[in-house]
């Protein structure tokens, strides 16, 4: 009986195995547009993510726009140029600027020289760019033929006067920008979701933290209640928020200590009615020294 | 088959007894998502090695129940060994249940927490995974890229670079370039590093840049690093040692960058690693 249930086991894996085999054949013979599932992959170009941006006074935003395409191609003439557009809390664009960027150069964009070109006053924000395919790569045939896609995972920086920054880098994607064309973009993701999402961090008492603020932009084109239900290690819920956040708009809640506090040592967080699946958060955590950390999680 | 139930979720991250800085890892017992898992508790071990990459130690520091997260000081959790410089220890969760038909995909983003607090009780804090294998190949190669550098009479920005493996017949010392670079792109020095296997160093940046380029206002310098010789993880940790202030991220593969076919990508990456290999100029030796 034993030896009957082994053998129909292992006919069972080989069969599995063969048809796994039998369909990447397949897959592999597919043209592109068949095999990619997201449709705004289908072509060649760049992949941008929204970036949230606080500029109140007390905190302000540094963006750190760097032609990666010169690491990756240092034998060409990588020189580009970059687009960019301003938007307030609530997704509506507030300035849009172009630049040149140079070989292996970094612009260093901060939120408060650029409140200049802003169309309306706003302390809080998103920032989408795109840095250009370089016309040397966009020729190549892992453009022409291999649909590639150059994905900015930039890093961005919260700074406190001109002690304190933290650094974090872009934790999600928004726009697709197809061929070379840098005026108007897909969305990365088509249809918005409704994800959770339990960070891993004990958060509460145990941080020593004055306030947390917790942060998050929406990336798809409409708009999403996302709530925030604050926890004490017990798992009960002690503070909720909900806010309905626009398209391209910021979610952003300041827990205070007494909060922290209340929550004890080992407490949590948790967020749902998240747009995308990878949408996370950052922390911005600011210390009785004064100090400021930054972390996605 | 038996996965190896160390390998299974685990975390190499380093201790820096010399950046007067101490060493937290945070750790669940479920994954973001929340819902894998997540009434399993984990035993929590480390293992520890000795500043030259020696194996020293395996023992278990605690437990995690279900659906529970909790911090671990990993300094003090290790400072019986007495050890000054920098050193390697590998955080483990063990889950407490049959692990004879596990599978290690049943743990992905099962994240920790790294986290470094100064005297100042500030900290700084990176949450990343690691893959059941990592660094399992002798042939590799590794290239990153960073604006992270942030120079000041204030601010100090280290490179931490760790070479692990999780196949130790593999381990071998790796030598990586860093290249640092202007805003304009115009290069400011060089330096070669060779990295043990099973270690880590912090490399100072505000070294590698004359002094007069630092001043109290902050200059910004971005970073290229590469080896043909194996895979280093490349953390950027900034540190205000004169008023307290701690920030760490990590960097990501140039997968994150070229989303392409594997043919193209290849030789791309290694084209990119030759080039800068070739440029020798302004070239320290550490």
């Amino acid at each position: 009986m034993n030896n009957t249930s082994s053998q129909n086991e292992s006919l069972k894996k080989s069969l599995l195995h063969h048809l796994r085999r039998a369909k990447n054949h397949i897959r592999n013979r597919l043209p592109h547009s068949l095999k990619e599932k997201n449709p705004s992959l289908r072509k060649y170009g760049a992949i941008n993510d929204l970036y949230p941006w606080i500029s109140d006074g007390e905190i302000d935003t540094t963006f750190y726009i760097y032609n990666h395409h010169s690491v990756y191609y240092p034998h060409l003439d990588t020189r580009t140029k970059v687009n960019l557009w301003w938007f307030d809390s609530n997704g509506v664009e507030i300035g849009k600027r172009e630049f040149e960027l140079g070989v292996l150069e970094t612009k260093q964009i901060s939120v408060a020289t650029e409140k200049s070109i802003f169309s309306s006053p706003s302390s809080v924000g998103t920032l989408l760019w795109h840095i250009s395919v370089p016309k040397a790569v966009l020729d190549l045939p892992e453009c022409t033929k291999g649909h590639a896609y150059f994905a900015d995972r930039s890093y961005y920086c919260f700074t406190k006067g001109k002690s304190f920054a933290a650094f974090v880098h872009g934790i999600d994607r928004y726009a697709v920008f197809q061929k070379g064309v840098s005026d108007k973009y897909d969305l990365f993701y088509g249809k918005k979701g409704n994800y959770s999402w339990f960070p891993e961090i004990p958060f509460g008492s145990n941080l020593g933290c004055q306030r947390v603020e917790i942060i998050t932009t929406n990336r798809c084109a409409s708009s999403q209640a996302i709530s925030l239900r604050l926890r004490n290690q017990s798992g009960q819920e002690l503070f909720t928020h909900t806010s309905e956040v626009a398209p391209r708009g910021v979610f952003r809640y300041v827990a205070s200590e007494s909060q922290l506090a209340a929550l004890g040592p080992n407490g949590s967080f948790d967020l749902h009615g998240l747009p995308t699946q990878w949408t996370r958060v950052m922390l911005l955590m600011h210390f009785s020294n004064g100090a400021i950390t930054l972390m996605h999680c | 088959m038996k996965a190896d139930p160390f390998r299974l979720i685990y975390t190499p991250m380093m201790v820096f007894p010399d950046l007067d800085l101490e060493a937290y890892v945070g750790l669940s017992s479920f994954n973001p998502k929340g819902i894998s898992n997540s009434m399993q508790s984990h035993q929590v071990w480390f293992s520890v090695y000795d500043p030259s990459g020696n194996f020293v130690d395996r023992y278990q520091v605690g437990k995690l129940a279900p659906n529970t997260r909790e911090f671990f000081p990993v300094s003090s959790l290790t400072e019986k060994y007495g050890f000054k410089s920098p050193y390697l220890v590998v955080v483990h969760r063990v889950p407490e249940m049959d692990l004879t038909n596990i599978n290690h995909e049943m743990f992905l983003m099962f994240r920790s927490i790294v986290q470094y607090r100064d005297r100042f009780k500030a900290f700084g804090s990176v949450v990343y995974e690691a893959p059941y294998t990592f660094n399992a190949t002798k042939r590799a190669n590794f290239i990153v890229h960073s604006s992270q550098v942030l120079l000041s009479t204030e601010i100090e920005t280290y490179l931490l670079l760790l070479n692990f493996t999780t196949n130790s017949e593999t381990s071998h010392p790796i030598t990586c370039t860093v290249d640092l670079h202007h805003a304009n792109g115009k290069k400011v020095s060089s330096l070669r590093k060779t990295v043990p296997g099973f270690t880590g160093c912090a490399l100072k940046l505000s070294e590698l840049v004359p002094s007069a380029s630092v001043s109290e206002t902050p200059s910004q310098f971005t970073l290229v690093g590469y080896s043909n010789e194996g895979i280093l993880i490349p953390l950027f940790l900034n540190v205000n040692n004169r008023r307290g202030g701690v920030s760490i991220e990590h960097t990501h593969p140039p997968q994150a960058y070229l989303q392409m076919p594997n043919k193209y990508f290849y030789e791309i990456r290694e084209r990119a690693i030759n080039h800068f290999l070739s440029h020798k100029e302004n070239r320290l030796t550490q």
